[in-house]
């Protein structure tokens, strides 16, 4: 049994038929992870991943079909599954166990995934490289010397170096998209409400989904089917059905309606991988998509209205890390200590740094020309994009400013850190739907993804187009 | 007249009578050992997202509707910020642009209207006890997210008696219609009173004052008197009250300026992105119109309507477990002076005595009106109906088992009470010169003749037949 590269959907059957055992694909994983530790993707790996995979091999020989039978995956560090520590790349957290399963771990235990361990992030998904992990950097899948991109680099890298067969990420502004552009994988953020949250640490409530990383569409689309759906747990889900997406994949891309972005081409023009994007678009058009030029005109004000909304949602979420009902704790003198010590020293410094922008955009002083305007272009914006909806199937847009950069190249300047999520933080704010998948690579020779955007609920849209790009076999060549 | 006015608002905050807490399906229980009603939720663990409790918001309208208030048909929550231990998130989850109520009034025997500017929900925080022993604070996040009822008022009042009616009927009115049980002892029911002296027939108010933390009536008067002292002090040697809050200490019986970075924090209000904004249509709010309870105020005219003394009805409303149990006698006998006789001289006795909760779980509704029903209807002597409220009471058993098994049925004739006298004065012979010398010796006689008659005698007829004899 060959398991190089092999897919989820793929090695499900072979599970299934018996060709494979899940103990056999888990310790094939788990020596990938041992030969790629320096990368630092893998922040632990659970000691009961084997004895869980002989579980499930026992189930599978008595009869059970299993949706993920045997299927060893990854999860990034802000995903509770219980009794394992789940840091969030933080020292505050450090030892810190899950005392309860996600939603989304029950339904991938249910299913009879085997999850190996946690993957590196950005303290509380707090950045767009992997570089503000507590625990060190991930280094790019292809390039030591480059970052993996962020919030989710770990698992990006986990899935571009096959250490499981799928991976869990969670995406605010673009943390399962951009990564998975920087390391040539399939990374999809779905609707918000779409997967519920319910022990997905929040980092901003109210953009925060929990996406998926693959290698390949199909299998993105499969395992889509099965987490989405409504959870009482999470008030904000959706009790709009789940369609099967796998499905709805059919090969062909005839007739749907692509629209491009004005104030998005003028950017991408600036670009070195102008090029490879253009020819994304001229391959669709070819096979019989029609293009359309819209504009965003407001495109530019996203990206600031986005870190403000962020910036405050995120600076409340991480209130409750205190020290005083878990976590670690510094000082023992007063209450003020304690609080003083544990979030000075336990929390990193671009966590701080969002939590006083946060704190300071809601001060009653400045919440009105921040955090209230900030609101007014959200509503502004998602008018605009329901606009392009009407007329169009998916948006394109790269993924990325540009191919994965240099570790410590922007760690100075936290702006341009930000201006990296330009293209991604759009879908959040609107809450629409949105894929990256590999098109190419850029000079470099590292990947390049396209972004995908769909309207709310249209997973299958997104899913439909991302595999008709990706099936055009030179696109690494 | 006096020299300065004194201007009271009053915030009060009342533990909503729900089965579970406001955010989460936690029970909603007192008492229970510490740190058991909690779940990721209340305990402000990372990746927990709280769904809102529709039966609280149901509670709050209801309150809403009672109070005379419009209802919001959108309604948000809001976080507000600050750092405590027994704040489980960092922040309170509470209402601030658009509470589910607002406006409304309570209005005093008076005539004087006292105006709320709002009624609203927000979570409780859990309850630090400092534990002398171990020499620790502890926190029982068994409390941490209870659904809170807040009502405020607007600075209408302007004496502790109108302070005290308003937080009265309030407590009266959320009690009647099961909103809150509002028991005091168990903090259900807490207070923070806004306070200002004027030069009395000024417009212009003083400064402001907040106290905080009153959780009894005796300490908001003792509260509202000290302040009203101390800033007319102040006023008097010509200097400014400060605008300021300060914390009602019990122990002392002062107010204390909080800590200065308490005031002034900034609590960062903002929209919570994880609760739904709330929408209710002018449907959702007449059911739960129509689903109100008899409210305090009806009930006080149906008593009326009764006839009773304002004695009676007052006893009734006093506490909401009496007034339904006797609605509940009611339905079996139509005797409302005789219940209210029988419960306040007989069962409340006999109640306090057993130690149980409710009149319900002494003696059953019905069992108390046939009780009635055979005194009134000469079938048992007085004494005999006393004797069966308390064997049942004791037993349990019915009215009519006992009846039976105790052999009460029915009056003593004359005949039987005067051989009674008889042979009692044969068994006890000096108590004919014992009578003679102190005639209060007739009790002691009576009850003899009780006892020899299983209480069948008529006391009075009792007494009348010992004088004849003993003449």
């Amino acid at each position: 049994m060959e398991m190089n590269g092999i897919g989820v959907i793929e090695l499900r059957d072979e599970i299934l038929n018996g060709e494979i055992t899940s103990v056999q694909a888990t310790e094939y994983y788990l020596d990938r992870i041992r030969r790629y530790k320096y990368k630092n993707a893998v922040l632990e790996v659970f000691d009961d991943a084997i004895d869980r995979a002989r579980a499930v091999d026992e189930e599978i020989s008595a009869g059970a079909v299993l949706p993920l039978g045997g299927i060893p995956i990854l999860i990034k560090d802000n995903i509770m599954y219980k009794g394992k520590i789940c840091s969030n790349a933080s020292k505050s957290l450090e030892h810190y166990k899950a005392q309860y399963n996600a939603t989304v771990i029950d339904k991938l235990l249910s299913m009879g995934c085997v999850i190996l361990g946690r993957t590196n992030m950005d303290e509380f998904a707090m950045g767009g490289s992997c570089e503000n992990s507590a625990f060190g950097p991930c280094k790019n899948a292809h390039d030591n010397s480059r970052v993996s991109g962020g919030s989710s680099g770990g698992s990006a890298v986990a899935v571009a170096l096959e250490m499981c067969a799928f991976a869990l990420g969670s995406d605010t502004g673009g943390s399962v998209r951009q990564p998975a552009s920087y390391n040539g994988v399939v990374g999809i953020k779905p609707t918000f409400g779409r997967v519920s949250r319910f022990g997905l640490t929040a980092y901003a409530g109210s953009l925060d989904t929990i996406g998926i990383f693959t290698r390949n569409v199909k299998d993105n689309a499969y395992i889509m089917s099965l987490i989405a759906g409504r959870d009482v747990h999470d008030p904000k889900t959706s009790e709009k059905h789940v369609p099967d997406y796998l499905s709805r994949i059919t090969g062909n891309i005839k007739g749907k309606k692509i629209a491009i972005v004005k104030e998005v081409q003028e950017l991408v023009s600036k670009t070195d991988y102008a090029g490879v994007y253009q020819e994304a678009i001229d391959y669709c058009q070819k096979y019989g998509a029609i293009v359309t030029k819209t504009s965003i005109p407001d495109f530019k004000s996203i990206l600031p209205a986005y870190y403000t909304i962020a910036f405050a949602e995120g600076s409340s979420n991480l209130a409750r890390i205190d020290g005083v009902r878990y976590g670690d704790r510094l000082g023992d003198r007063s209450i003020s200590e304690v609080y003083t010590k544990t979030r000075s020293k336990l929390l990193g410094r671009e966590v701080k740094r969002r939590i006083m922008l946060g704190n300071f955009v809601l001060s009653s002083e400045h919440y009105n020309s921040y955090y209230v305007k900030a609101k007014e272009i959200a509503e502004k914006v998602r008018a605009q994009f329901k606009q392009i909806f009407k007329n169009n199937d998916v948006i394109f847009m790269p993924t990325t400013y540009g191919e994965a950069f240099e570790l410590g190249a922007k760690t100075a300047d936290p702006l341009s850190m930000y201006i990296e999520d330009m293209f991604t933080v759009t879908a959040n704010i609107v809450g629409v739907p949105s894929i990256s998948v590999p098109i190419g690579k850029g000079k470099n020779n590292l990947p390049i993804g396209l972004q995908i955007l769909g309207n709310h609920f249209e997973e299958e849209e997104v899913y439909n187009m991302a595999d008709f790009v990706s099936q055009r076999g030179d696109w690494n060549e | 007249m006096s020299k300065y006015e004194t201007v009271i608002g009053i915030e009060v905050h009342v533990n909503l009578a729900t089965k579970t807490k406001t955010f989460c399906s936690c029970q909603n229980e007192y008492g229970a050992t510490p740190n058991t009603n909690v779940c990721p939720v209340c305990m402000g663990l990372t990746g927990s997202i709280p769904s809102l409790n529709r039966k609280a918001v149901e509670e709050v309208i209801k309150a809403g509707l009672l109070l005379g208030c419009d209802i919001n048909n959108m309604s948000t929550f809001e976080r507000k910020h600050f750092f405590s231990p027994d704040q489980s998130k960092g922040y309170q989850i509470t209402q601030l642009t658009s509470p589910l109520c607002y406006w409304g009034k309570i209005t005093l025997d008076s005539g004087k209207d006292i105006r709320l500017s709002r009624v609203q929900l927000e979570e409780d925080s859990a309850k630090i006890i400092y534990d002398d022993k171990l020499g620790k604070s502890l926190i029982d996040y068994n409390r941490s997210g209870l659904p809170i009822l807040e009502i405020v008022s607007r600075p209408d009042m302007s004496s502790v008696e109108e302070v005290f009616e308003f937080v009265d009927k309030l407590r009266d009115i959320l009690v009647f219609a099961d909103i809150s049980r509002c028991r005091m002892e168990l903090g259900e029911m807490r207070f923070d009173v806004n306070i200002s002296l004027r030069s009395s027939g000024s417009k212009k108010d003083g400064a402001r004052v907040e106290l905080k933390n009153i959780t009894s009536f005796k300490s908001l008067a003792l509260a509202v008197d000290y302040e009203e002292r101390r800033q007319s002090e102040i006023l008097d040697s010509g200097k400014v009250v400060d605008m300021e809050t300060r914390l009602w200490d019990e122990g002392s019986a002062k107010t204390y300026p909080m800590r200065v970075k308490e005031k002034e924090s900034d609590y960062r209000h903002f929209p919570d992105a994880d609760i739904l904004t709330l929408k209710l249509t002018e449907r959702d709010i007449s059911i739960l119109r129509d689903s109100i309870p008899e409210s305090w105020e009806d009930r006080l005219k149906r008593y009326a309507k009764l006839r009773l003394g304002t004695d009676d009805i007052s006893f009734l409303m006093s506490d909401k477990m009496i007034a339904d149990y006797f609605d509940e006698v009611m339905s079996f006998t139509k005797q409302p002076k005789e219940i209210i006789k029988w419960i306040r001289i007989e069962l409340l006795r006999l109640y306090r005595a057993s130690g149980k909760s409710g009149f319900e779980n002494i003696i059953s509704a019905e069992n108390l009106a046939e009780i009635i029903d055979l005194y009134i209807n000469n079938e048992i002597t007085r004494f005999n109906a006393k004797t069966l409220l308390e064997k049942i009471v004791e037993s349990g058993k019915s009215a009519m088992y006992l009846l039976k098994e105790l052999d009460i049925y029915g009056f003593a004739s004359d005949e039987e009470i005067t051989e009674a006298i008889d042979s009692i004065i044969e068994m006890i012979p000096h108590i004919v010169d014992d009578y003679k010398s102190s005639p209060e010796v007739i009790n002691y006689f009576v009850g003899e003749i009780m006892r020899a008659t299983r209480g069948r005698a008529d006391a009075d007829r009792a007494k009348v037949l010992i004088e004849k004899k003993l003449k």
